[in-house]
């Protein structure tokens, strides 16, 4: 296993430089001058090209490529372009926490309520329960983040007045340990806003692979051997069904990142998902590549738990 | 006169890669230096256990498998001899035409999309045999038929017949170029006894009226025996005996054959009653590493000595038209 | 055959499935005694009703299915005891509660199910799989169920059973599972296994050993058997009397010997005759024409009628009952039996 896993991080970076590679030739591409930008209509042309020589941007492409890379090596993500001079890091430091946050409450709401639903569904099949289950977790999983987030807001914050529209709750505070619990309320509808199409669809998966495994004849099996139906669904049929349930999961921590896009600019909320937006908005290239290389570092990252986790629940899964 | 089919020393050896470093070739060897004789309007029982190599064997004869070496000859009644594995693609044509296969499972051999008359019509079409539409249909109906089904079935899909009926279609389809060889691949193993008799009894008559000769895949004895001449016992690739029908069941000489007859349960209590019964060791060997001297010696009850476990025996006539590889009948 | 104590009558066993195509009819009065120690083989064509007789008597079936009317009287003293029962007389095993069943499956009942590379969960060892029966009916403790379960393993003859304990099905061949099945169902050695089709999906040589297996252990744990098959050889091999099934009713019901040697029930001589036989030769075999027929709009009155040379008009109308022909252990249900036995006597007494 340890060897699995050391060839997986090796091949890890073989991608992240490809990654990189693609994503630095592609925001360089995109139209518009960084320099530019950040100075605004009014900068003089000298002003311009001296930030151009400050920022590198006046040297040759492949310099520029090569020069970000033996940085990145070092673990140096650069400066942000946008808030010259600070680090980089330092910005997705500070970012991090609220999305991650938010983000965490969203993926255990996601498996809390779904999974025991799910089972429900698939083992009350065809009554009421299992019917309507089916219908909201079809709507839920069609229902665009973006709508639900706008109406959360129109009905829940407007509308009733339950919570603020914007969460007010003070930077940091939801990660002390009061604070993780109390912000939940402030926070509330930004996580149903992307816990819901997650929910649906682990609903959906966990049913239909419960009715696929309760079919099996060692579920029969079980039951012949006189095992309680709590021991057979729990014991032994749930364990089985849970194996594609996972790597949905896992898909679910990826799709977070296009979800905080979008919730955060509904909500206000300054997370990473809108430095992200913000970044490409003012062509703050080293943000741009060091939020991707992150993506995509936790992309191997999540892949490789999801593969662990395989081969812990299903024995026939060899780690090679 | 030659006979129909002469098999020699045909291999046929399916390669895997292991390993993801040094890359290790394994061969698998599926058909493993068989040869026999298919003589006009007789047919040829092969039995052996899962995995010993009959379909493959099958498959190599219809041309799917290209064996590693040996050949095939196809001697017709025009005096003509084809040398099956190096043909031409004229010479091509005549084999498709001359051998055809019934495959293994019912269900997945026939295209659940296509209409019956589309499933059977494809090799009058691929052999261009008929001359328009109406010719290729009327032929459609005539071996529907032939395989007593009716000819309005001819539009229907293959999912709105029971398993008995799609193994006559695929025998239907089989019969349209007019071969003079079918291999039948386990035709009855999916169905029902009762079933199995009209299926039986169909291709019994089949043969009579066509004068075909068939290669009949079977694990079940009973059936080899009611459908055959003559019988080759496979093991891990090999043919372990051959000979006349009667000669194999009654007085089977190669442990394995002894140990096959005496597992396979007779329908007929008082037989059972008083049958010997050898109960074999172990598992089927693995394939890809099959035992060293004469692959039956890990399993095998009368095992003679060293000899059998450092050499393999070669396949011998023991007696007239019957044919034992094992080290305790060479002197 | 055993001594002729009763384990278990079967009495008018009625099961239907409600499927969306329409209502399934797979049992209609399902009658059949057990003696104990016996094998008793169930056989018949493909969706005759064989597995959902073992279902319904185990209350397992699928939750469309229902059993609608039938007893299933159980002469079992170790199981009254474990129910606490102290009246006399047998038990119905549709009366009991659902938490009583649990005490009964497995425990006096147990199944073999056909396909063992699906019937033992794959991501639990073979060891814990048979604990669990262990610890469930025999209350032991986790190291004494592990004894129990090694030296079960150690009875169907899989060494060393220590190694095996670890394994994971997938990890056993297709013979050795179903050897872990076996233990399984016998591991509280109970007074009756249900066996269906338990040899099908293995190879012939395996198959015999694996029978012989279960035929050893059966006798050595005292239980009966009840082996579905469709396979009329392992039938002749294994069995002591046999019950043929068709189109959801037993329709004769006697010892191997005679069944075949002189079936009596026109199902179950076309039946006995479309078998090839290594013992003779014949051109062309016997078959029964016609179709198995659609339970959802099953034939009217003996369900065999569309497809029998011998049927009246009573048979269109009215279902014939299991009753006794020529002696007390051979049972026909057939309205014209007795113009079989006729022709029959007329040919020189054997059919087939
Ligand atoms: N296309 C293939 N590629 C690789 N290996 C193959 C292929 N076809 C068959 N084999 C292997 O060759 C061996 C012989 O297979 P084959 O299908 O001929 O056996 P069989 O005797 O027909 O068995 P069965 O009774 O199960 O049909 C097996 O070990 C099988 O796994
Ligand atoms: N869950 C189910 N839903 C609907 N119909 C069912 C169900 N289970 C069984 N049946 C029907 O009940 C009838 C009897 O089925 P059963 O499985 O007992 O047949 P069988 O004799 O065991 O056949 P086989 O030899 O194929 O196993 C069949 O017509 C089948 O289609
Ligand atoms: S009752 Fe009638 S139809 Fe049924 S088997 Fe007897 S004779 Fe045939
Ligand atoms: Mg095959
Ligand atoms: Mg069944």
């Amino acid at each position: 296993m340890r060897e699995y896993v050391v060839k997986k991080l090796a091949i890890a970076i073989i991608v992240l430089i490809g990654v990189y590679t693609v994503t630095f030739f592609l925001t360089f591409m995109l139209p518009g001058d960084p320099a530019r930008v950040s100075l605004g209509q009014h900068g003089s042309e000298e002003a311009v090209e001296l930030i151009r020589e400050q920022w590198g941007l006046d040297k040759p492409r492949y310099v520029q490529y090569y020069s970000y890379l033996t940085h990145f090596l070092k673990g140096d993500m650069g400066k942000s372009f946008r808030y010259y001079p600070r680090d980089v890091i330092e910005l997705i430091k500070y970012r991090f926490p609220v999305t991650a946050y938010y983000g965490i409450w969203a993926i255990f709401f996601a498996i809390i309520f779904s999974i025991p639903l799910g089972v429900i569904a698939a083992y009350k099949q065809n009554t009421i329960f299992d019917n309507a289950t089916v219908l909201f977790s079809q709507i839920g999983v069609s229902l665009p983040n973006f709508w639900l987030g706008m109406m959360l807001i129109a009905i829940v914050a407007v509308k009733l007045g339950w919570v603020n529209p914007v969460p007010d709750v003070e930077y940091g505070y939801y990660w002390t340990p009061v604070g993780f619990f109390t912000s939940l309320k402030a926070y509330i509808l930004p996580i149903i806003t992307i816990a819901t199409g997650m929910m649906a669809s682990n609903t959906r998966l966990t049913r239909s692979s419960m009715l696929e495994v309760i079919r099996e004849d060692y579920i029969t099996l079980a039951r012949a051997k006189g095992l309680p139906e709590r021991t057979v669904v729990l014991k032994h049929a749930l364990r089985n069904a849970l194996i594609p349930v996972v790597t949905n999961v896992g898909m679910q921590f990826l799709l977070l990142v296009g979800g905080a896009i979008l919730t955060e600019t509904v909500f206000g909320i300054n997370g990473l998902g809108r430095l992200y937006l913000d970044a490409i908005n003012y062509r703050d290239y080293p943000v741009v590549i060091a939020l991707t290389l992150i993506y995509t570092g936790g992309v191997v990252v999540i892949n490789l738990i999801v593969d662990l986790l395989y081969a812990r629940i299903d024995p026939r899964v060899s780690l090679s | 006169m030659k006979p129909l089919l002469e098999v020699n020393n045909i291999k046929k050896y399916f390669s895997f890669q292991r390993g993801i470093l040094r890359k290790k070739t394994f061969y698998l060897k599926a058909v493993d230096d068989i040869s026999f004789n298919l003589e006009r309007k007789k047919t040829l029982g092969v039995v052996g256990e899962s995995g010993c190599g009959k379909t493959t064997l099958g498959k190599t004869l219809v041309n799917l498998h290209k064996p590693e070496s040996g050949s095939i000859n196809l001697n017709l009644d025009d005096g003509t001899s084809i040398d099956v594995i190096n043909a031409n693609d004229d010479e091509m044509k005549t084999v498709r035409r001359t051998i055809q296969m019934v495959f293994q499972d019912p269900h997945s051999s026939l295209n659940p999309r296509w209409p019956i008359k589309n499933i059977i019509g494809e090799p009058i079409d691929i052999l261009k045999m008929a001359s328009g539409r109406r010719e290729k249909e009327s032929m459609v109906m005539k071996l529907l038929n032939d395989v007593g089904l009716k000819p309005e079935h001819m539009n229907r899909y293959p999912h709105e017949f029971s398993g008995g009926q799609r193994q006559r279609i695929g025998m239907a389809r089989a019969l349209a170029p007019k071969p003079d060889i079918i291999v039948l691949d386990e035709p009855t193993s999916a169905v029902d006894v009762s079933v199995q008799a009209q299926v039986l009894n169909l291709l019994k008559e089949l043969q009579k009226s066509k004068s075909m000769s068939y290669l009949f895949i079977s694990h079940d004895l009973g059936v080899v025996h009611h459908m055959s001449n003559e019988i080759a016992v496979m093991y891990l690739g090999q043919v372990v005996e051959y000979g006349d029908t009667d000669k194999i069941i009654n007085d089977p000489l190669h442990p394995y054959t002894k140990a096959l007859l005496s597992a396979l349960p007779v329908p007929d209590p008082e037989f059972e009653a008083h049958k010997k019964r050898i109960i074999l060791k172990g598992q089927l060997p693995d394939a890809i590493n099959p035992p060293k001297g004469c692959r039956f010696h890990t399993r095998c009850a009368e095992l003679v000595g060293e000899k059998c476990k450092h050499d393999c025996p070669a396949l011998k006539e023991v007696s007239k038209g019957h044919k034992v590889a094992c080290w305790i009948y060479e002197e | 055959m055993a001594e002729k104590d009763v384990l278990m009558e079967v009495k008018n066993l009625v099961t239907r499935f409600y499927t969306e195509d329409g209502v399934v009819k797979a049992l209609e009065g399902v009658n059949f005694n057990l003696y104990k120690g016996e094998t008793l083989a169930l056989v018949g064509e493909t969706g005759c009703g064989k597995s959902v007789t073992a279902l319904s008597i185990l209350r397992l079936l699928a939750i469309s299915g229902k059993t609608l009317e039938g007893e299933a009287l159980f002469y079992d003293d170790e199981m009254k005891e474990k129910l606490g029962i102290t009246t006399d007389g047998p038990v119905d095993l549709f009366k009991l509660t659902k938490k009583q069943m649990l005490k009964v499956r497995g425990f006096t009942m147990s199944l073999i199910t056909q396909d063992p590379m699906t019937s033992l969960n794959p991501v639990y060892t073979v060891g814990e799989q048979i604990v669990e029966v262990i610890k469930l009916h025999k209350g032991l403790s986790d190291k004494e169920s592990k004894k129990q379960a090694l030296k079960l393993i150690e009875e169907v003859e899989l060494t060393p059973p220590e190694d095996i304990f670890i394994k994971y099905p997938h990890q056993l061949s297709g013979g050795q599972r179903q050897r872990i099945v076996i233990s399984i169902s016998l591991a509280a050695e109970p007074a009756l296994v249900f066996a269906d089709e338990p040899t099908t999906a293995l190879d012939v040589t395996i198959q015999a050993t694996v029978l012989g297996l279960l035929q050893q252990l059966k006798e050595e744990f005292n239980s009966s058997l009840i082996l579905i098959t469709h396979n009329l050889g392992i039938v002749a091999e294994t069995s002591d009397r046999i019950g043929v099934m068709y189109a959801g009713s037993v329709v004769e019901l006697v010892d191997k010997y005679t069944l075949f040697k002189r079936p009596l029930h026109p199902y179950s001589q076309g039946l006995i005759a479309s078998v090839p036989k290594i013992s003779e030769k014949k051109e062309t075999l016997n078959f029964i024409p016609g179709n198995v027929p659609n339970l959802i709009h099953p034939p009217s009155g003996c369900r065999f009628h569309p497809r029998c040379t011998y049927a009246t008009d009573i048979c269109k109308k009215k279902a014939p009952e299991l009753q006794s022909v020529e002696n007390d252990d051979h049972l026909v249900a057939c309205w014209n039996v007795k113009q079989v036995i006729k022709d029959l006597d007329k040919q020189g007494g054997a059919s087939g």
